[in-house]
C-alpha cells in the first residue's frame, strides 16, 4: 500500500479544501509539523476514518465547528475526505462525505455518508467497488484490527510493557493478525468443522460398526467440550486472579512508600512514648545519685574540717567566728573541686591551701595538710559514684534529645499517611496471598484436566482414524474417506507449522526488537528484549534483569515502538508508517537515533511532528529523506497548510 | 528478514510438500475472509480440498 494523496475540506480544523501529496519511492518522507493544536492529530483522524469509518481513539464531532455555526437542517454543512493510494498496481480512490447543522436545542446532529471507493485498475480502466464489498477489499489490504502498528500516536500507542492479562490477551491477538498465524488457526478450525461435520453425515445408517464409531465419537467429543468448558472456566478465573494480583501488586507499589512511612510513624510514636516513660526513671535515679554521691563527695571533707576545727576550739586554738568563715570557704570550695582531681599544685589546691594559710594559725598547717590529703582520698572514692550521676544525666539528655529527633520526624511525616492506609496494605497484602494460593490450585486444576483433555483428543483421533478405515472398506465411502484423510493431514500440519512458527518468530521477534530498541537507546539501560511464545515482551537491563516496573515514559515508549515496528518488519506487509508525534516522550539521543533508524523500516514513511520535536538534531538526520514537506499553522479557528522548502 | 508468510510456506514445504499448493490455498482463502466470515470460508475450503483430490492429491 502506498498513500498518494489526501483532500479534506471541512473536516475538523481544516475548513478550507486542503490537500496533500504524499511522497513515496527513493526520498519517502512526508514530514508535516507545526505547533500543538496545529492541525496534526486532525490530519492523522482523518487518513484513518476515512478507511475504517471508526475512530479508536475519538468520538467527538467531525466536522468544522466554523462551518456548523450557520448551519440548518435545511442548509446543513457538509465535509468530506478522499484518499488516493496505491495497492499491487490498482489505484483506489476512496471517500466518505459528512453532513451536520444544528438542532434548535444548540446540539449537533451530525451523519456521515457510506464508504466510496474508484479502482483504476493496470490497464487504466475504472471500476466502482460495490459498497459492501468496500470494506472488505480494505481490510485485505490493510486489516483494521493491525492499522494501529502502521497508523499510530506513539504518544498514545499501547502500553506494551505494562504487565496485564488483558493486555496480553489484546498483544496476542495483535500479533496474530499481523504475522498471520491467525489464518493457520482459523484454516485449522475450519478444517476440523469440516471434518467432524464429514464424519456425521448420514451415510451409513444401516451400517451398525459405523453407527457404534459414531456413537462413541459423539460420546468422546461430548466430554471434549466438557472439559474444555471446564479448562476455560478455570483459565477465566485464574486470569481473573491474576488481574486481581497484577491489580494489587500496582496498588501496593502506590502506596508502599506511604505505608513505609506510616510503619515508622508507629515506631516513631512507640519509641517516644518509651522515651517519655523512660524520663521519670532516669531522673528518679539522677535525684537519689546525687543525694548519694554528694554526702560521700562533701560530707567527710566537711566532717573531717568540723572535727579538726572542733578540736582546735576546744583547746581555744581557733575562734568560732573564724571556723563559720572557714567552713564556708571550704564547701564553696569543695563543691569547686568535687569534679576534678586534685593534684599537688593544682588551682584549687592551691587556693585552699590560701585559704587555710589565711584562716588558721601556723600551728595548724600540718593538720590543714591532712586535711587536704583526705579530701584527695574522698575525691578518688566519689568519682565512681559521680560517674554514675554523669551517667544518669547523660541519659537524660539523650532521652530529651531523642525526643526532639522523634517529635520532629513525626511532624515531618504528618499525619495523613496514618491507620487506615496500613490496615488496607496489610489487607491487600493478605488478598494478594489468598489469590496466589487460589490460582497456583487452578493452574494445578487446568494442568490435570489437560492431561484428560489430550487423552479423550488421543481416544477421539483413535475412532475418528477407525471411522476412516470403515468408511474406505466400502465403496460409497471411499470420497468420504479420502476427503477426510486430506482434512486430518491438513489440520494436523497446520498445528504443526503454527506451533513451529511461534517459536521460530517469537525468537527473530525478540532479536529485531533488541536490535531497534538498542538502535534507539545505544548506551541505554536496556540490553535485550526477548518474546515469549505468547509474544509477551519481557525487557532486561544492563545487568541481565527482568524489568518489570520503575521504567520512564522514554523508555517506556523506545520499548514499545521497537516491539511495533519489529513486528511491522516480520510481518512482511506492504504497507506505510504513519506516526503521530513520535518523538514525544524521547531524549534528545534517542531522538537523533529514532530518527536515523525510522526511514529505513517501511517503504513510506509519514511523521507528524510538533515544530518542538522537529530540531535541529532530528531535522539533520531526516532531511536527505525528505521528500515532502508541509508546515500548518493555526490561523482564525483554521488550519492552513503551506508547502515548506525541505522537500 | 523473511517474512511470516514466507517462512509458513517454507514450514508447508518441510512438513508436507504434497500438500503445499492446498495449504497455500487454504490460507489464502483464510486471509481473503478474514475473521468475519466462518461459514465462506468454509465452504471455499471444503471446494479447494475436493478440487485437489479430483486434481490427484495424494493421500
Amino acid at each position: 500500500m502506498i498513500l498518494r494523496r489526501l483532500e479534506m475540506r471541512n473536516f475538523r480544523c481544516y475548513r478550507k479544501s486542503t490537500s496533500i501529496d504524499f511522497a513515496y519511492g527513493k526520498k519517502n518522507l512526508t514530514l508535516l509539523h507545526g505547533i500543538n493544536g496545529a492541525g496534526k492529530t486532525s490530519l492523522f483522524l482523518a487518513l484513518n476514518w476515512v478507511l475504517y469509518g471508526k475512530l479508536q481513539s475519538y468520538d467527538g464531532q467531525l466536522l468544522n465547528n466554523n462551518s456548523l455555526k450557520a448551519a440548518t437542517e435545511l442548509n446543513p454543512a457538509t465535509g468530506s475526505v478522499r484518499l488516493e493510494f496505491e495497492h499491487e498496481g490498482f489505484i483506489y480512490n476512496v471517500s466518505r462525505h459528512l453532513i451536520g447543522f444544528k438542532l434548535g436545542n444548540g446540539s449537533i446532529r451530525e451523519q456521515q455518508s457510506d464508504l466510496k471507493m474508484l479502482v483504476t485498475r493496470p490497464d487504466g480502466n475504472n471500476d466502482e467497488e460495490s459498497a459492501n464489498l468496500i470494506e472488505t477489499r480494505i481490510n485485505r489490504i490493510l486489516p483494521e484490527a493491525i492499522r494501529t502498528f502502521f497508523f499510530f500516536d506513539a504518544d498514545k500507542m499501547a502500553d506494551f510493557t505494562k504487565p496485564g492479562k488483558d493486555r496480553d490477551r489484546a498483544i496476542t491477538k495483535a500479533v496474530n493478525e499481523v504475522l498471520k498465524i491467525d489464518a493457520l488457526v482459523r484454516g485449522y478450525t475450519h478444517i476440523e468443522e469440516l471434518a467432524k461435520t464429514l464424519r456425521k453425515k448420514n451415510y451409513s445408517e444401516n451400517d451398525p460398526a459405523i453407527n457404534a464409531l459414531r456413537g462413541h465419537i459423539q460420546q468422546i467429543e461430548d466430554e471434549v467440550v466438557k472439559v474444555q468448558s471446564e479448562i476455560q472456566a478455570d483459565l477465566d478465573e485464574s486470569d481473573r486472579n491474576e488481574n486481581r494480583i497484577i491489580e494489587i501488586d500496582n496498588e501496593l507499589a502506590s502506596i508502599a512508600e506511604v505505608a513505609a512511612k506510616a510503619e515508622k510513624r508507629i515506631a516513631l510514636d512507640d519509641r517516644l512514648k518509651q522515651l517519655r516513660k523512660e524520663l521519670p526513671i532516669l531522673r528518679a535515679r539522677l535525684a537519689k545519685g546525687c543525694v548519694d554521691a554528694l554526702p560521700i563527695v562533701l560530707g567527710p571533707r566537711i566532717n573531717g574540717a568540723l572535727a579538726l576545727l572542733n578540736a582546735k576550739r576546744q583547746k581555744k586554738e581557733i575562734p568560732a567566728k573564724i571556723r563559720d568563715v572557714f567552713l564556708k570557704e571550704l564547701i564553696d570550695e569543695a563543691s569547686c573541686i568535687c569534679g576534678r582531681d586534685l593534684l599537688p599544685g593544682s588551682p584549687e589546691v592551691q587556693k585552699l591551701d590560701a585559704i587555710l594559710k589565711s584562716l588558721l594559725p601556723g600551728s595548724l598547717q600540718d593538720k590543714a595538710n591532712d586535711l587536704l590529703f583526705e579530701l584527695q582520698s574522698v575525691k578518688r572514692n566519689s568519682t565512681e559514684r559521680s560517674q554514675e550521676v554523669l551517667d544518669y544525666l547523660r541519659a537524660i539528655q539523650g532521652n530529651l534529645q531523642t525526643q526532639d529527633l522523634t517529635s520532629d520526624a513525626i511532624t515531618e511525616l504528618g499525619d495523613e499517611i496514618y491507620g487506615d492506609l496500613l490496615a488496607k496494605h496489610k489487607s491487600l497484602e493478605r488478598e494478594r496471598t489468598e489469590l496466589r494460593r487460589s490460582k497456583s490450585y487452578l493452574d494445578g486444576k487446568v494442568g490435570v484436566s489437560g492431561v484428560r483433555l489430550r487423552d479423550l483428543q488421543n481416544r477421539l483421533k483413535m475412532h475418528n482414524k477407525n471411522l476412516e478405515s470403515a468408511y474406505a472398506k466400502k465403496e460409497e465411502y471411499k470420497l468420504i474417506a479420502e476427503q477426510l484423510r486430506v482434512m486430518v493431514r491438513c489440520s494436523e500440519t497446520l498445528d504443526t507449522v503454527r506451533r513451529k512458527l511461534e517459536k521460530q518468530i517469537a525468537n527473530d521477534l525478540g532479536d529485531e526488537a533488541t536490535r531497534i530498541l538498542l538502535q534507539i537507546t545505544k548506551e541505554g539501560y536496556f540490553e535485550r528484549v526477548e518474546v515469549e511464545s505468547d509474544f509477551i515482551l519481557k525487557l532486561y537491563d544492563r545487568s541481565g534483569n527482568e524489568v518489570r516496573a520503575g521504567i520512564s515514559a522514554g523508555q517506556t515508549q523506545a520499548a514499545s515502538l521497537a516491539f511495533v515496528l519489529a513486528m511491522t518488519q516480520l510481518g512482511g506487509q506492504n504497507a506505510p508508517l504513519v506516526i503521530d508525534t513520535p518523538y514525544a516522550r524521547l531524549s534528545e539521543h534517542a531522538r537523533q537515533n529514532m530518527s536515523r533508524l525510522v526511514q529505513s523500516l517501511s517503504n513510506q514513511l509519514v511523521l507528524l511532528v510538533t515544530d518542538t520535536e522537529f530540531d535541529a538534531v532530528v531535522k539533520e538526520q531526516l532531511l536527505r529523506h525528505i521528500g515532502k514537506e508541509y508546515v500548518l499553522e493555526f490561523v482564525d479557528g483554521e488550519t492552513l497548510l503551506r508547502t515548506g522548502t525541505l522537500g | 528478514m523473511k517474512s511470516s508468510w514466507e517462512r509458513m510456506l517454507e514450514l508447508f514445504e518441510d512438513e508436507a510438500p504434497d500438500l503445499k499448493p492446498l495449504l497455500t490455498r487454504i490460507l489464502e482463502i483464510e486471509s481473503m475472509f478474514g475473521s468475519a466470515d466462518g461459514k465462506a470460508a468454509r465452504q471455499e475450503i471444503e471446494n479447494a480440498i475436493v478440487q485437489a483430490l479430483s486434481k490427484g492429491l495424494a493421500s
